[in-house]
């Protein structure tokens, strides 16, 4: 009997938390900070029922939809017009490659003072870091758009709207949506630090508050929440990867 | 011998046709230098060179994707400006295939263009996806085909259209030698109850005996016609017909005009970037 991989990579989980538990519980590291696991899960469901976590996740969650959606339709819209000429081309992805280089986080102080500790300025911190993958990601499907079928469907007689649409748009799918993957995992990393760094709420607000009162426990859930939702959105995409891509053939 | 009536107007005539391409930032690279030359309607015309020469560049030009430096296509009597899908298709040595389409998706193509009512348009995919016998293979996508299946699904494509005039440029090129034999002889086929005019681009004397009723020999960059050779070599014409004494002595023949040009071994043309 074949065992199926999802199966080896629960027992690989329960492993590590067995461990973990193991490890803990022995006390050679201080519980301060290294709590056993089921001290975390006790003390993440505290928070879970007096619904101070269901205060900050929605926060988080807000903004992390709203940066997403702007950087989604900037990035996409910007990756478009950008690969559409030589000219701009030429112009602009240097640039675009060089700004996705530079550590976002240094101008988020600036941010922070010019829209404040609230959720504007996660926002506007987690767009500009979801932003750059996307575009470029653009970018790159349309470059990989076979040439030889642009000229196929020009002699059929397609306008440039009818080859945008049926050539460069799904030749770039795949690409796009692996941008838009990476544009999401950033926006979040984004978002997270801009709560720990300056906010009034949100899942990094409560883990920076946790951590100042040596909270472990609390921390580590928290953490644990906070990759859970990560790792929810990457299954999304994974589907996603799959359904555009299955003309591939047989993987 | 097939009897032939060739119409005063023909199907394609190619006048005076030149093309130049900008190297570098001064100089030019002439790819065609003054090529005339007739097909007749219903005619399966070959155009023989060496590789580079300039023959795709041609039917590129009479497909309406480039434009000429100078001279002039006509079709049918009309200049080409530009691509024309209602008269002229062109299947090229890759198929081209949309990767993301099914088989019969990928002939519904060039008809989606056109915006051809659905119905019409379901019964001219079967039609021409069972013409090119593909039939059982329809949602298939092209990765899981065959490069001579994909080449059938291309064929399809473009026969599906039903234009009068289907440009060839190298279609069984990038195929083995018997793949090829094989799809050349479906060409004949359907080309014997469709009453197509042809233009094929090859660098194969064998295939361009094989198919054409005539074959034009092109000399070596820049490109001219060099001979107009008319094949008179019984129809209907199989694979086996390459054994003939009749073939032999056209393939010398064509070989003898051809070395020539072989030999003056012009480097491939330099990438238009």
């Amino acid at each position: 009997m074949k065992i199926p991989i999802w199966l080896g990579q629960i027992a690989l989980l329960l492993t590590f938390l067995g461990l973990w538990e193991i490890v803990a519980s022995i006390e050679i590291i201080s519980p301060v900070l290294l709590p056993r696991f089921s001290q975390t899960i006790i003390s993440i469901s505290g928070v879970v029922a007096s619904g101070e976590l269901n205060y900050h996740l929605l926060i988080t969650m807000e903004e992390l939809l709203s940066s997403f959606l702007i950087a989604a339709v900037f990035g996409i819209g910007a990756g478009f017009l950008i690969a559409s000429t030589k000219l701009l081309r030429e112009t602009l992805e240097p640039i675009l490659l060089l700004l996705f280089a530079i550590p976002i986080a240094v101008v988020y102080p600036l941010i922070a003072v010019w829209f404040g500790l609230g959720v504007e300025s996660k926002i506007l911190f987690g767009s500009i870091y979801g932003f750059f993958p996307i575009a470029t990601n653009t970018i790159a499907g349309v470059r990989s758009t076979n040439k030889s079928l642009m000229k196929m469907s020009k002699s059929m007689g397609a306008s440039s709207t009818r080859i945008f649409t049926s050539i460069i748009f799904p030749s770039a799918t795949p690409t796009l949506i692996t941008g838009l993957r990476s544009g999401l995992n950033l926006a979040f990393i984004g978002i997270i630090f801009g709560e720990m760094f300056a906010s009034l709420g949100g899942l990094g607000f409560l883990i920076n508050s946790s951590s100042q009162v040596l909270d472990s426990a609390k921390v580590f859930g928290l953490i644990g929440i906070g990759l859970l939702v990560i790792v929810i959105a990457n299954l999304a995409f994974n589907r996603l990867e799959i359904r555009s891509s299955r003309w591939r053939g047989e993987l | 011998m097939r009897g032939r009536t060739l119409l005063t107007e023909p199907a394609i005539e190619l006048r005076n046709l030149k093309k130049s391409y900008p190297v570098g930032n001064d100089g030019t690279i002439e790819v065609v230098r003054d090529v005339s030359l007739r097909v007749g309607a219903r005619e399966l015309v070959s155009l023989l060179g060496p590789s580079g020469c300039g023959k795709s560049t041609i039917l590129a030009i009479v497909a309406g994707l480039t434009s000429p430096t100078g001279g002039e296509v006509r079709v049918n009597g009309d200049r080409v400006e530009g691509p024309r899908p209602t008269e002229i298709t062109i299947v090229f040595q890759e198929p081209n295939l949309l990767p993301w389409r099914r088989a019969d998706q990928n002939v519904r193509y060039g008809l989606e263009l056109r915006g051809v009512d659905p119905k019409v348009m379901n019964g001219l995919v079967k039609k021409y996806l069972n013409l090119v016998g593909l039939q059982g293979f329809e949602k298939y996508y092209p990765s899981q085909l065959s490069g001579g299946m994909a080449q059938r699904v291309a064929l399809a494509r473009a026969l599906a259209l039903e234009t009068s005039i289907v440009l060839l440029d190298e279609p069984f090129g990038a195929l083995d030698e018997n793949t090829r034999s094989i799809l050349g002889d479906e060409l004949l086929r359907i080309k014997s109850f469709t009453e197509k005019t042809m233009l094929f681009v090859t660098h194969s004397i064998e295939e361009a005996l094989h198919l054409s009723d005539r074959v034009l020999i092109l000399s070596a960059r820049p490109a001219r016609v060099k001979d107009d050779i008319r094949i008179n070599l019984e129809t209907p014409r199989t694979v086996e017909l390459r054994w003939s004494p009749e073939f032999q002595e056209y393939k010398v023949r064509i070989w003898q005009s051809l070395k020539d040009e072989l030999e003056r071994d012009v480097p491939e043309p330099v990438a238009n970037r």
